[in-house]
């Protein structure tokens, strides 16, 4: 239990086993709900919510599971907490909540949480899983608020409309309008437009990795070079 | 392709062999009916094939270089001038510059680059990057020109640049029609142009019919546009498909496409076209209109045929041609849009590689055991 171990979990849940773009869990609500960055807000600190506190319950429940019924569990205790931030968010954000209708109740289904429950809160002390569950879900919004202000801003040249929806008044001043609705190119609001997004943004983070491990094997062989060259 | 001698195995077929060549000649048959779309739409055309080849170049020639390719390709395949050609007679003569330059980027850098370059592309770049102008700006890609006689005399070079740079674009396209209309009074079917038209700019005959369509309207909305070969519209757009028939014919004497891919194409069409129409003569169109307008003989021969996104066996390629055929009519006659050629040749390449694994003939002294045959 160092520091190591936390610091890990953070970098895998953050950007090597980022759920959205190296996992590739949890396509449909990534595809479905990022049409505007509102939105894709919205769902993430719903997703963010629901996989901290799942992933807590189940490492603290974790020993009492019976083997061959443990996924059951793992759906029941999931939905319950979905129930409960669709509860608050028909109470508090009612607009939003029409919005993003279905895609809230399908976060049970949901593979990132399943995934995670599975794989790291039934093995790991309550505190690993929650700090887990945290760092995927911050990951997960992460990729979808960064598809949906692309796809927003392409396809009606805003940012954040009707952030004020979930927000409250403070949303208004986060909106920006960059050009006018017309001109924007539908596509991208459009099913298409996530996919083709989507795309571009892997390409983009295995560019981005591509260029750290050609650093990394430049530094390695300079290094070797040196050490032969003395 | 390389230039060093040796002696190739046993097929010895004098044919065209470089990529290059088959793109250029392409582009040579598509030049009567670029000239043809000249006389009967003006100087919109030009500007688009402007636009579209620089844009398509410089993205070619960028990507090129960033995967480490010499520029020499450029010439060497001609394919991005291939793809920018067919776009930009695709496109209405008047889009807007900076969709025509998005059209263009995303025809070669994602449906073409993006999946491994030329000879590796699933899509035709071009329907591809037609199909993302037309799903992201459906407006604008469904104004098209009237066609009129002399039409570059109208829609003149410097009308057309600030109508596609918007710039005064109302006034120029009033004048545009004025001059129209001074050009066509001399003729028989002046009253006519006042009739249909109260713009250079419109929606075309097929969007017009589709609208007519759930009325149970078609035939009398015909008798209404009057069209027949009196009809000034009907015969532009015969002549232009007429030419793209010819463009085409050229292309098969000369070998550089398959007959089989436009042929069973063109015969799917007719078929269901006719089937549709001898049933329900009200709700949809005769086949003669299926042939003449929209892009029916330019999709057959030069957009089905290219030959990295279609099948090349003789049954695969019949196959695909049917297939392309059918989802060709169904879009037409019992879908939203007007015209289908960009979608149904996008969704047949959808299908090639299975159509391709499925239609694998038996080596000679291979094991006629299916299994043996269809592996890999």
């Amino acid at each position: 239990m160092s520091l190591q171990d936390y610091t890990d979990i953070i970098k895998d849940g953050l950007w090597k086993k980022n759920p959205g773009l190296v996992q590739l869990l949890g396509l449909c609500p990534l595809l479905a709900v990022s049409n505007t960055a509102t939105t894709a807000l919205a769902l993430g600190v719903a997703v963010i919510a629901v996989l901290s506190l799942s992933n807590l319950l189940i490492s603290l429940v974790r020993k009492l599971l019976i083997q061959e019924i443990r996924i059951i569990i793992y759906v029941v205790i999931i939905a319950a907490l979905v129930t409960c931030v669709q509860l608050l968010m028909e109470a508090y954000t009612p607009l939003l909540y029409q919005k993003l209708g279905l895609y809230i109740a399908l976060i049970v289904t949901n593979c990132i949480i399943i995934g995670r429950a599975e794989m790291f809160a039934a093995k790991n002390s309550p505190l690993k899983s929650l700090l887990d569950g945290l760092a995927n879900g911050v990951g997960f919004t992460l990729v979808l608020l960064l598809l949906g202000i692309i796809r927003e801003l392409i396809g009606q040249g805003t940012i954040f409309m009707g952030l004020d929806e979930f927000l409250g008044p403070i949303g208004n001043y986060f909106t920006i309008r960059l050009f006018e609705a017309d001109k924007g190119l539908l596509i991208a609001v459009l099913p298409p437009g996530a996919f083709i997004t989507l795309g571009l943004v892997l390409a983009l983070k295995n560019f981005i990795d591509n260029g750290f491990e050609q650093k990394k094997k430049r530094v390695k062989k300079s290094n070797t070079t040196d050490i032969s060259n003395q | 392709m390389s230039h060093t001698l040796y002696q190739e195995g046993a097929p010895h077929d004098a044919n065209v062999s470089s990529t290059g060549k088959i793109m250029r000649l392409v582009i040579y048959a598509l030049v009567p009916a670029i000239i043809a779309h000249f006389y009967f739409f003006g100087w919109g055309i030009v500007f688009n094939l402007l636009f579209c080849l620089i844009s398509s170049l410089v993205t070619e020639g960028i990507i090129l270089k960033l995967r480490g390719h010499s520029l020499n390709r450029l010439w060497r395949d001609s394919s991005a001038a291939l793809t920018a050609v067919i776009l930009a007679i695709a496109l209405p003569p008047l889009t807007p510059w900076y969709l025509t330059i998005i059209g263009c980027v995303f025809a070669i850098a994602i449906v073409k680059h993006a999946f491994g370059g030329l000879g590796h592309n699933i899509f035709n770049p071009a329907m591809g990057g037609f199909v993302f102008l037309l799903i992201s700006a459906p407006l604008p890609m469904t104004e098209y020109i009237e066609a009129v006689p002399n039409n570059y005399l109208n829609v003149t070079a410097p009308r057309a640049i600030s109508i596609i740079f918007n710039i005064n674009k109302e006034q120029n396209l009033y004048n545009a029609y004025n001059d129209a209309y001074k050009h066509v009074i001399t003729r028989d079917d002046a009253d006519t142009f006042m009739a249909n038209f109260d713009a250079i700019t419109g929606a075309t005959f097929l969007i017009d019919a589709k609208h007519e369509q759930p009325k149970n309207n078609v035939y009398s909305f015909i008798k209404v546009r009057m069209m027949d070969l009196s009809n000034y519209t009907f015969f532009a757009h015969l002549v232009i498909s007429s030419l793209f028939l010819l463009g085409g014919i050229a292309l098969i004497v000369f070998k550089v496409i398959d007959f089989r891919i436009p042929l069973s194409f063109l015969l799917t069409v007719i078929i269901i076209a006719s089937i549709c129409y001898e049933i329900a003569p009200n709700t949809y169109l005769p086949t003669l209109y299926h042939l003449t307008f929209g892009a029916t003989f330019f999709g057959a021969f030069f957009i089905l045929t290219d030959p990295v996104t279609a099948v090349p066996k003789p049954i695969g390629a019949v196959i695909f041609g049917i297939i392309a055929g059918i989802i060709f009519m169904l879009i037409r006659n019992f879908g939203g849009y007007p015209d289908a050629v960009a979608f149904s040749v996008l969704l047949t390449n959808a299908c090639a590689p299975l159509i391709s694994i499925l239609t694998k003939r038996r080596e000679f002294g291979a094991k006629s055991h299916p299994g043996d045959i269809y592996e890999r």
